[in-house]
């Protein structure tokens, strides 16, 4: 890919905030440049610059922070712009967690008829308000890789089941992918959706396998593909010059094997574990062992790795999932979907192969280190050279919910009563249940993808240039003419209306708090643009965009408020804001 | 506060959703892989506008997850129920159960369909519809023998989801291919439409690959409303509105460097330009005698049928409808949950039928069925998995129906179609199926393979029907009368 060639040789600094190299850079521009100084001059280049934008500090904080983390508000950006993004990201992956979970049964305790929303109101709440940012946006983008639904009603209707869930993909965010991988193997969610709970042994004589759903997504969208991996993402070609699959149908049948006899953790007095549901009580705690209806016998899984008979049902799954976390695809499968979720959507090979490498050895040894991959992915040349901003091809559409977090984050959504009602579960059908909630339909809720292949798939391409230059979208395929305008509409009323987040009692209504913003514009409506591209476009707006929302919001120059809205609405919807570079 | 539940819980609640809805396909994404994307898009050239006046649309209901058509179209005869049953075994529908249909052709065995689909017996009684027997994706014709030997070519990830989903929508089953086959078709038959500005292909379920051509975007409208919204404001007369209007149009038709912006910002003045035509057509047509189930399946063929009653103002002359219905990936509980689901299907497609007569285009109108795959005869203990060939249904006034399709297979453990579990080889390509409707819709058959690049491996192009059941003229085209009520619209195209 020529992403390679269109490098500059220049190193970015941004990593270690070297604040003189940015100054240097910045220097070193053109008049027309003056809109980043914030110095509200009204530049006259043409929309397609050339060269490289010099962004400061302070704007490459805000930049990081729309890589990093579900977007940056000024708060954020003085911290990020003071330490570095490399020490900052530290901190933020030493940060202690709260968990989920333990919010859900705090709110069990006093409104127990209300379980089945608590996992929504639980995770509004901890995306705006928690300060441990970039672990919401790793597990918002695990969320997407190993996909849990909610719609089957068995993990609909409690809320700790999805909570554990979430909290597994939290914990191990900054882990390890191989207790990850097996942490999400054992959640009875997952068990429910993807059917390996209580997942039977064969007979034979009755014409019954076992169950082959899971074995085959844990292999083909949880840990290695359908095709062998170079390390740099791309497909290993056999001497036809064909893709080499990385299993065939006996795998996954064998695979299936392994994944018998999970149960739930519920015991009944004087019984022990029973085969079959009960209560439905645990369904937050690992699955644990039924070896009565395990396989038993060896398994054959890839490559003639064999699984031995004699095991213990745990130990199979346990070396099973050993055996998939070493298979040398993880490292590029892994990186490359995280990559796509975080920066850019078509990476070079280098980039992913530079992340493999991270996946493959922390630098002490160590195999599956996420934190090592989290810091291969967000501090890579590729990720924070400035030129890319220049490269027609780089960066991604940010996902409808990431802008919608954002929104909410970094213009104050708060609510007085430190609850976060809000009904977005109720949002992924396809017909809106109710009239409001049509302009809320964004397509997006967390762990509410229509499929185990999520929301979207990372080779989507979207008919037209993109396309043509061989390039892929995929948040594109749930942004579409329906979408596109429901998601502006939401915006509309939670800029212009009151209702960023809701439920059906009006009294849970939480709009956004733009004091601070009213605040700038009665002084000067230039620096409310400037203070928006910070926080939005991290100082990236072009003048032409800039004067069409500065044609738009003066002629209310009496209505403050009105300007504001208005100025936050066009900035929310406008390209430039969609598309993270 | 009330209970929204309900709904909601409609697709989901029977089953495990592990494929449900609008996003369908998977796994990883290289640079290679996308090159390879790249490489299969040869530019389509219109075909031109086509000749006459008529007007003609397909409907595809993708039942996504992979129905599990032998519990829908039955074996029922005592040797062919023993059969089923022994190889079923938890999974077999009570024989007394089936609703018994009789097909035109016989091939010695009776047939029932699932209990729950009595307007799918009616309609296929009173030959307004028909079943095709075995259908599924392949690159070439196989055998089990060139499989066991390891010589066959098959498709690129047989029995997973995302690539039988793809295979199903692009017909390109030997490749990982962005662009379908109702997508290429509308890139040859647009030009047949005296207005472009809402797309030939409408989609009630978002971005699908079906519908995307190297010139064509679906257009994706909802069920609901008018079935399109704009961005509040717009156009409106406040202050504010007048201001914002101007700005989101300067914002959508400036250039952008970006491609990513770039194709954000088309699409949603692609978008709001639809709509402005969209809901005034479909607003103004006036309301159905025929009434439709609460549930968004029935509701989406309403619309589709609100959508065809506007044609003429949307100077549609071919339009292509996708619904997608999903939900259907029953490893776990697949009795319970095609009992729910398969009523669905049927009363869907008894009430479009009634609105087709309704409205006087029932000879216009064909709709078909599509799925990922059918399941393995075997069961889990729970449910059934992923397997390969499956039975499908075509309904409309051009459908020869009343019959069976293809070649209903032997269901026996281990027959010459069986590669293990009861995954059988389809006896029918996807081509040829797709051959049929391509070629109704006004494909030329020298324009064939454009559509359907893999169509030669299985039927030459001009040697009579691919199957049959659009009847034996294939291509039938300009044997159409005029629509009397179409003659003024099309007056410009006619000439």
């Amino acid at each position: 890919m020529a992403h390679e060639t269109l490098k500059t040789s220049r190193q970015s600094s941004e990593a270690s905030g070297d604040s003189r190299l940015d100054r240097r850079l910045f220097l070193q521009g053109t008049g027309a440049l003056g809109v980043t100084l914030g110095l509200g001059s009204i530049a006259t280049a043409p929309v397609a610059a050339s060269g490289p934008t010099p962004l400061t500090t302070r704007q490459r904080a805000s930049r990081f922070l729309a890589q990093s983390t579900f977007g940056g508000d000024t708060a954020l950006i003085d911290v990020v712009e003071a330490v570095g993004p490399a020490a900052w990201l530290e901190t933020q992956m030493a940060m202690p967690r709260q968990t989920f979970l333990g919010d859900v049964l705090e709110l069990m305790d006093s409104m127990p008829d209300l379980l089945i929303y608590f996992f929504d109101w639980v995770w509004w709440k901890h995306v705006l308000t928690q300060p441990d940012v970039v672990r919401h946006r790793v597990t918002f983008a695990l969320s997407q890789i190993l996909v849990v639904g909610r719609q089957p009603e068995e993990i609909f209707e409690d809320s700790r089941a999805s909570a554990a869930y979430w909290d597994v993909l939290a914990e191990h965010a900054f882990g390890n992918f191989k207790d990850l991988l097996l942490a999400i193997t054992l959640q009875p969610s997952m068990g429910i959706y993807l059917s390996h709970l209580y997942n039977r042994r064969g007979d034979a004589s009755i014409n019954r396998f076992p169950d082959e759903n899971f074995a085959r997504e844990v292999m083909q969208l949880f840990s290695i593909g359908l095709f062998e991996l170079e390390p740099d993402g791309s497909h290993k070609l056999d001497a036809d010059g064909d893709s080499i699959p990385t299993y065939g149908n006996e795998q996954i049948t064998e695979m299936a094997k392994i994944f018998t006899g999970l149960a739930l953790d519920e015991e009944f007095p004087g019984q022990g574990i029973q085969w079959g549901d009960r209560g439905l009580q645990t369904r937050h705690l690992p699955m644990v062992m039924y070896e009565p209806e395990h396989e038993p016998g060896p398994k054959t899984l890839l490559n003639g790795f064999v699984v031995p008979a004699g095991q213990t049902g745990m130990q199979d799954i346990e070396m099973a999932i050993d055996h998939l976390f070493h298979h040398p695809n993880v490292g590029p499968f892994l990186g490359t979907h995280l990559i796509k979720f975080l920066v850019t959507s078509n990476p070079s090979p280098a980039y992913v192969a530079r992340v493999s490498a991270a996946f493959a050895d922390n630098g002490s040894g160590v195999r599956g280190d996420m934190k090592a991959v989290i810091r291969a992915i967000l501090l890579d040349t590729e990720a924070r050279d400035l030129a890319n901003l220049q490269d027609p091809r780089f960066g991604k559409v940010r996902e409808p919910l990431v802008r919608w977090v954002q929104l909410g984050r970094a213009f104050h959504a708060t609510s007085p009563s430190g609850e976060y009602r809000h009904f977005s579960a109720a949002q992924t059908e396809p017909v809106p249940i109710l009239p409001e909630v049509e302009s809320i339909f964004m397509a997006q809720f967390p762990l509410t993808a229509p499929s185990v292949f999520n929301f979207f798939s990372p080779i989507h391409q979207p008919t037209g240039p993109l396309a043509d230059a061989g390039l892929v979208a995929p948040e594109m395929e749930i942004i579409h003419a329906y979408t596109s305008i429901a998601t502006d509409n939401a915006i509309d009323r939670a800029t212009f209306g009151q209702h960023y987040l809701q439920d059906y009692d009006p009294d849970n209504i939480i709009p956004l708090d733009l004091t601070t913003e009213i605040g700038i514009a009665q002084t000067d409506p230039e620096t409310l643009i400037d203070h928006l591209d910070l926080i939005l476009t991290y100082g990236t707006l072009t003048d032409a965009t800039r004067t069409i929302i500065r044609d738009a919001i003066l002629p209310l120059s009496a209505t403050p408020d009105e300007q504001v809205r208005l100025a936050l609405y066009l900035f929310m919807i406008c390209p430039e804001y969609a598309v993270l570079r | 506060m009330s209970d929204p539940i309900s709904r909601r819980r409609f697709l989901g609640q029977a089953s495990c959703t592990a494929v449900g809805a609008t996003s369908l396909f998977s796994s990883l994404l290289n640079l290679r892989a996308a090159g390879a994307l790249a490489a299969t898009r040869p530019p389509v050239v219109s075909a031109g506008p086509l000749p006459g006046n008529d007007y003609r649309a397909l409907v595809y209901l993708f039942l996504a997850g992979g129905n599990d058509s032998f519990n829908m179209l039955v074996p029922r005869g005592p040797a062919e129920y023993a059969e089923y049953a022994a190889i079923r075994g938890d999974l077999a529908l009570p024989v007394g159960s089936l609703l018994p249909i009789t097909p035109a052709t016989s091939d010695g065995r009776e047939y029932g369909v699932h209990p729950g689909m009595p307007e799918v017996q009616q309609l296929f009684n009173t030959g307004q519809l028909a079943f095709l027997a075995n259908v599924g994706s392949l690159v070439e014709p196989t055998t089990k023998t060139a499989i066991i030997a390891g010589s066959a070519n098959l498709p690129l990830g047989l029995y997973s989801h995302s690539d039988q989903i793809m295979h199903w929508q692009t017909s390109l089953p030997d490749q990982r291919a962005s662009l379908g086959w109702a997508g290429r078709t509308a890139d040859l038959l647009r030009a047949s439409n005296t207005d472009n500005t809402v797309s030939m292909n409408i989609s009630l379920a978002g971005t699908n690959v079906f519908q995307a051509g190297s010139q064509v975007v679906s257009y994706a409208i909802q069920p609901t409303g008018n079935g399109s919204i704009g961005p509040t404001g717009y156009n409106g007369t406040q202050t504010v509105d007048q201001l914002r209007t101007a700005a989101i149009n300067s914002m959508l038709d400036q250039q952008y460097q970006s491609l990513f912006m770039d194709t954000f910002a088309k699409g949603k003045r692609a978008a709001i330009d639809s709509h402005l035509l969209f809901s005034g057509a479909v607003g103004a047509v006036a309301p159905f005698t025929t009434t439709f189930s609460d549930n968004p399946i029935s509701q989406s063929f309403q619309m589709v049928a609100r959508t065809i009653a506007a044609r003429q103002t949307l100077g549609a002359r071919r339009q292509t409808f996708f619904i997608l219905f999903g939900g259907w990936d029953h490893h776990d509980e697949v009795i319970n949950a095609q009992a729910e689901m398969l009523p669905v299907v049927s009363k869907a497609l008894g009430e479009f039928h009634d609105v087709l007569t309704e409205l006087g285009v029932l000879d216009r109108v064909v709709t078909c069925t599509a799925s990922d795959f059918a399941r393995t005869l075997t069961s889990n203990g729970q449910g059934s998995d992923h397997a390969w060939g499956g039975n499908h249904m075509v309904m409309g006034g051009p459908v020869v129906g009343g019959d069976i399709y293809g070649t209903y297979p032997q269901l026996y453990a281990d027959n010459d179609l069986d590669t293990g579990r009861g995954r059988l080889i389809p006896t029918t390509s996807c081509d040829e199926y797709f051959a049929e409707l391509a070629l109704w819709l006004g494909v030329a058959p020298s324009d064939l393979a454009t559509v359907l690049p893999n169509i030669g491996r299985f039927y030459t192009p001009g040697s009579g029907p691919p199957i049959g059941f659009l009847g034996g003229g294939a291509p039938a085209l300009f044997a159409d009368g005029f629509e009397s009520g179409d003659v003024s619209a099309w007056s410009s195209v006619v000439g």
